[in-house]
């Protein structure tokens, strides 16, 4: 028959493979790990593979899954064999994600500030994602966020005060 | 004979027509152009530097960190190590080879460290292949294969190396555990002494209670309060090859008769903390594993085990039932593989057992 090969597939089906796969080594498709899935990189993390679970979580991250950004914020954070640590890049994925209202994002950020970890250090920024977080109700971040205020001047508290509303706002 | 029409339909051109036109609009729209070279030699972050071999503009080069709009841009001054060398196995040029590290520097293991001196990558080692002035450079095109490479056990010129990082069908090389610089060691810790491991756990320790208090659940700090079972950290296999110690709190108390345990009641709560160490010798938190027996008809296919997954970063990974339940399903499969009379309980290496 014309237009079908000897293994039955046709001409016009070999094209469209062709395409998608063009189209895939251009960037234009997702590859098969945007498919990935936040669990299978869970199980990649607890079975030691780190370097699998950053690959599993870093689409997802790309894509906006602040619980990915989160993790592979914590993976970089720590680093790990598979995983060099990476304290700009571990800060820049809790921003994203303290931007988009994330409590746990806000506390580590906060606290990356706080001890000038991948960011330069600046308390008054610490102090205003330490109190997103504790307004969220995390317990932890509203000990630290005591803490710290009672280091610091009332304006730096004030000016605190008023980036978290920004931040908040812009949420 | 087929006609030009025919031609420009057929299988053969379309897929060409189709990448060409995705070549020209990628580069209509990244706007990018080729700098003339002396106004490249004068640019700071310019890595196409006369002195470079590794000249990594090459169009061919998927990290090109000339490329303005790319994030993996190594010369943005906020980002000291370029994550695009991680992702690249076979990247000569990783800035980030020498510095990779983990967490807690002050718990580092000195016979690690001294031993990573030999690190192929630190930037001291005449065979760093990111040295320009480098003889032994892998990337000068001139240089098809590295004359260092036979002191180079991963030498990716090696073809007919087994153990060759950079063969594309081999992502994952069975030199891995010992190559300091492999980007595809995963799972599990270097190998520790007893006595380093001891000492190790007792430097990291505090750190870790820390980090898993971030995650406010009152078992992830008060599981330092329970009794441990294990006589110091040993690597669990079963955990990632990280380094654990076991704990339980008064209702598991019975942990402590090991294979004898029994079914365990409703409240026994059982805890391991964790850590991982590179070929360096440096440490990182790893996370806290948390399993509680709920009452009978919580979840019959765990036995009525919660799990919690707790990272170093306070995030809760997931819990039996709860949120993420689905994160945590392997646990469940895991610890079900156990004979029924240990009651989805693993034991710990008889040796590491507090008697």
């Amino acid at each position: 028959m014309p237009g079908r090969s000897r293994t039955g597939c046709s001409s016009d089906r070999r094209g469209v493979l062709w395409l998608v796969t063009l189209l895939a080594a251009s960037g234009l498709v997702p590859g098969q790990s945007a498919f990935a899935g936040f669990a299978e990189g869970v199980a990649a993390y607890d079975g030691g593979d780190l370097r699998a679970a950053y690959e599993e979580w870093l689409p997802l991250a790309e894509a906006g899954d602040n619980r990915a950004r989160v993790a592979l914020a914590g993976l970089l954070e720590s680093g790990a064999p598979g995983v060099p640590r990476d304290m700009a890049t571990a800060a820049r994925w809790y921003q994203r994600a303290a931007l988009d209202g994330d409590a746990i994002a806000q506390m580590n950020l906060g606290e990356l500030y706080a001890r000038g970890a991948g960011v330069p250090r600046d308390p008054v920024r610490a102090l205003a994602w330490l109190s997103l977080a504790a307004a969220q109700g995390r317990r932890w971040a509203a000990r630290r966020h005591a803490a710290l205020a009672d280091r610091l001047t009332s304006e730096q508290r004030a000016a605190a005060a008023a980036l978290a509303e920004t931040w908040r706002r812009k949420n | 004979m087929r006609s030009k029409k025919n031609l420009l339909l057929s299988t053969t051109m379309i897929p060409m027509i189709v990448l060409g036109g995705v070549v020209a609009g990628g580069m209509a729209l990244t706007g990018q152009t080729v700098l003339p070279a002396a106004q490249a030699a004068s640019n700071p972050c310019n890595p196409c530097a006369a002195a470079n071999p590794c000249n990594p503009c090459a169009a061919a080069n998927p990290c090109n960190p000339c490329a303005a709009a790319n994030p993996c841009n190594p010369c943005a001054a906020a980002n000291p190590c370029n994550p695009c060398a991680a992702a690249n196995p076979c990247n000569p040029c990783n800035p980030c080879a020498a510095g990779g590290g983990a967490s807690v520097t002050a718990c580092a293991v000195p016979r690690l460290r001294t031993a990573a001196l030999a690190n192929p990558c630190a930037a001291a080692n005449p065979c760093n292949p990111c040295a320009a002035a480098n003889p032994c450079n892998p990337c000068a095109a001139a240089n098809p294969c590295n004359p260092c490479a036979a002191a180079n056990p991963c030498n990716p010129c090696a073809a007919a190396n087994p153990c060759n990082p950079c063969a594309a069908v081999n992502p994952c090389n069975p030199c891995a555990a010992a190559n300091p610089c492999n980007p595809c060691a995963a799972g599990g810790s270097a190998e520790l002494t007893d006595a380093e491991a001891l000492k190790v756990y007792d430097c990291l320790f505090p750190t870790m209670k820390a980090a898993y208090a971030k995650s406010d659940k009152g078992d992830a700090s008060g599981y330092s309060n329970w009794r441990r079972y294990s006589i110091q950290a040993y690597v669990s296999a079963t955990h990632g090859g990280r380094y654990v110690q076991n704990f339980a709190n008064a209702s598991a108390k019975a942990y402590g008769n090991y294979e004898n345990a029994g079914t365990f009641p409703a409240g026994a709560k059982l805890g391991k903390d964790s850590f991982m160490v590179n070929a360096k010798g440096d440490v990182s938190v790893g996370p806290l594993f948390l399993m509680e027996k709920m009452p009978a008809g919580f979840n019959p296919d765990s036995d009525n085990w919660r799990y919690t997954l707790v990272m170093p970063n306070g995030a809760v990974a997931g819990t039996t039932n709860g949120e993420g339940s689905a994160n945590v399903q392997f646990c469940i499969g895991c610890h079900m593989a156990v004979t029924p009379e240990q009651d989805s309980v693993m034991l710990l290496p008889e040796e590491y057992r507090v008697r």
